[in-house]
């Protein structure tokens, strides 16, 4: 993959996908078949697009995530956020009205009990929401801490596709 | 080639014929002999041997001309010459003219001898593979060549053919210049845009996205301006009133669009624009950066962002309305504009293209500013509309 790359992570049912570089509309095919296995065969409570570390992603890309949020919401109970801190993609996204379908989550994620007490003030979320708000959050932290302590959980999403596919 | 492959063996000597028989057959190797140069020159024609085993000293034909003769016939066929000892001036020659190796009587040790053909006939093997290799490549590859052509023949064709939707560039509709450009990151676009009378007091006007690049966006371009059309024309019979007001529009739209299952989103503002008072009223389906106008040289960005069409989202199209005073001007460009080099933040582009605005009256200028001509290098496609009202029109 000449330009950018896609990883993904999973802890109890909260798929983490970390977009890296340029993602372009060469990567959208691979990515769109890996979520379509994902949501097919696997257990999905959430979906958490990490783009902190993408330089850009271009129309399709951003497409494919409206369609994703779109059948996760679907499977009972799910949900899907992006962490992004790109003021270039958030720009594009809110351009877009993404922030109105996507939990766009721009700060850095803060400790488990910071996000209890923030959420303990916003009423209007049902507690099933906020909870699974605070689960995906904490399993992108998780899940990211222990990629940068060296111990990785991450695998590119294109060579996942060519082991399943044997 | 396979151990089979026979072994020809040219030498006027009987007693070294047989010991070189008797080693390379114990090696595996199928031998026939012949007992001077033109001899085995025929031989070497009628039976094909894989490898050749020739004496340079022999009466009659000399062993130099025999080794052209065999080359001249196969090239790439092995060639390997038995020199006497004290006659390494033959061999050095001989290797000169293409012969693969040598050996030097007597052959002490056969196995040097097996060694040496089959190094041979291995090398000999490789080398035809090679080219075997390089000719069904160059094979390939002059197919390849011809289907590329074709198909950038039919690009070309179907580029000519979406060029011919567009609009006339610099159009003049009572007191207001339409100009557009279009560069397309392949032969086709995923841009594209219009502009057109709606009745005798007001103009529509309008620039799409369609999500990806090249011909299958290109495609959808056609079914929106088809479809875009097909309103006007609703409006043209008093059918109708949807093209006049761009919400509504853009709801259309989208419910026309979503059916047809293309799974490709359209981002597209829209905006209808009457004549005499410059009210000009838009609507955004996710059109980014967003529009620009000018009034002298203050330039205002048009905020408004929506939902794209055809995609899954919630929320409506964005929209507002302003005035476009007499000699204002109104600026429309693709997300494509946001990557031209240099590497620029979008917010960085977005204020230098308003600065750009606020002192160009022409669209030319400021491509020329942007550094985009024909031929540019692009990573997605680029479209500009550019709308200018005259200064006597108040």
């Amino acid at each position: 993959m000449p330009n950018g790359h896609v990883t993904h992570a999973e802890r109890n049912g909260i798929h983490v996908l970390r977009y890296f570089g340029k993602v372009d509309y060469m990567a959208a095919p691979a990515i769109q078949r890996f979520l379509d296995d994902l949501l097919e065969h696997e257990r999905v409570s959430g979906l958490v697009f990490d783009l902190t570390s993408a330089e850009g992603l271009d129309s399709t890309n951003l497409g494919l995530l409206a369609r994703v949020n779109d059948r996760v919401h679907d499977a009972a109970g799910a949900g899907s956020m992006i962490v992004s801190r790109s003021e270039d993609i958030n720009d594009v996204l809110r351009s877009m009205g993404l922030d109105r379908i996507f939990e766009i989550v721009t700060d850095e994620p803060a400790p488990l009990h910071d996000c209890c007490a923030k959420e303990s003030i916003d009423v209007d979320r049902p507690p099933s929401e906020s909870e699974l708000r605070h689960t995906m959050l904490e399993a992108h932290r998780a899940l990211v801490d222990l990629s940068d302590a060296g111990r990785e959980q991450f695998h590119d999403v294109v060579a996942c596709l060519e082991k399943s596919q044997g | 080639m396979s151990n089979e492959a026979a072994v020809l063996l040219i030498d006027d000597d009987e007693m070294v014929r047989r010991a070189f028989r008797r080693a390379l057959e114990r090696g595996g190797l199928a031998v026939i002999e012949a007992e001077d140069g033109a001899s085995g020159l025929q031989m070497a024609r009628e039976q094909v041997p894989g490898a050749v085993m020739l004496d340079l000293r022999m009466p009659g034909m000399d062993g130099l001309d025999v080794l052209s003769d065999l080359l001249r016939d196969d090239p790439e066929r092995p060639v390997v010459v038995v020199s006497g000892q004290g006659t390494m001036t033959d061999a050095v020659e001989a290797l000169r003219r293409g012969a693969w190796d040598f050996v030097s009587k007597p052959v002490m040790e056969p196995s040097l001898l097996v060694r040496t053909v089959r190094r041979a006939l291995e090398k000999a093997a490789l080398l035809r593979q090679n080219r075997e290799y390089s000719e069904s490549l160059r094979r390939m590859n002059e197919q390849l060549s011809a289907a590329l052509e074709e198909v950038r023949t039919d690009q070309q064709a179907a580029r000519q053919l979406q060029f011919q939707l567009l609009p006339p560039d610099g159009l003049c509709m009572t007191g207001y210049t339409c100009s557009r450009r279009l560069f397309p990151s392949q032969l086709m676009s995923g841009d594209f845009l219009d502009y057109f009378p709606l009745g005798p007091d007001r103009l529509g006007l309008y620039v799409a996205d369609v999500a990806g690049h090249g011909a299958a966006s290109a495609f959808m371009t056609a079914i929106l301006s088809t479809l875009v059309d097909k309103y006007r024309e609703l409006f043209e019979s008093r059918a109708d009133e949807t093209i006049l007001d761009p919400d509504q529009l853009l709801t259309r739209l989208d419910a026309d669009l979503v059916p047809l299952q293309l799974k490709r989103h359209v981002t597209m503002f829209y905006a209808v624009l009457e004549r005499a008072s410059g009210r000009l009223v838009y609507g955004n389906a996710g059109a980014f950066p967003f529009p620009l106008v000018a009034d002298g040289n203050t330039v205002t960005e048009l905020e408004c962002v929506g939902r794209p069409l055809n995609l899954p989202c919630s929320g409506g199209f964005g929209r507002g309305e302003t005035v476009l005073h007499p000699a204002g001007r109104l600026l429309i460009a693709s997300d494509g504009v946001l990557e031209l080099p240099p590497k620029q933040t979008h917010k960085a582009r977005r204020e230098s293209l308003a600065r750009l605005l606020s002192n160009s009256w022409y669209i030319d200028s400021m491509l020329a500013e942007l550094g985009l001509h024909d031929g540019t290098p692009l990573s997605d496609d680029v479209a500009f509309l550019f709308l200018k009202r005259e200064s006597t029109n108040a």
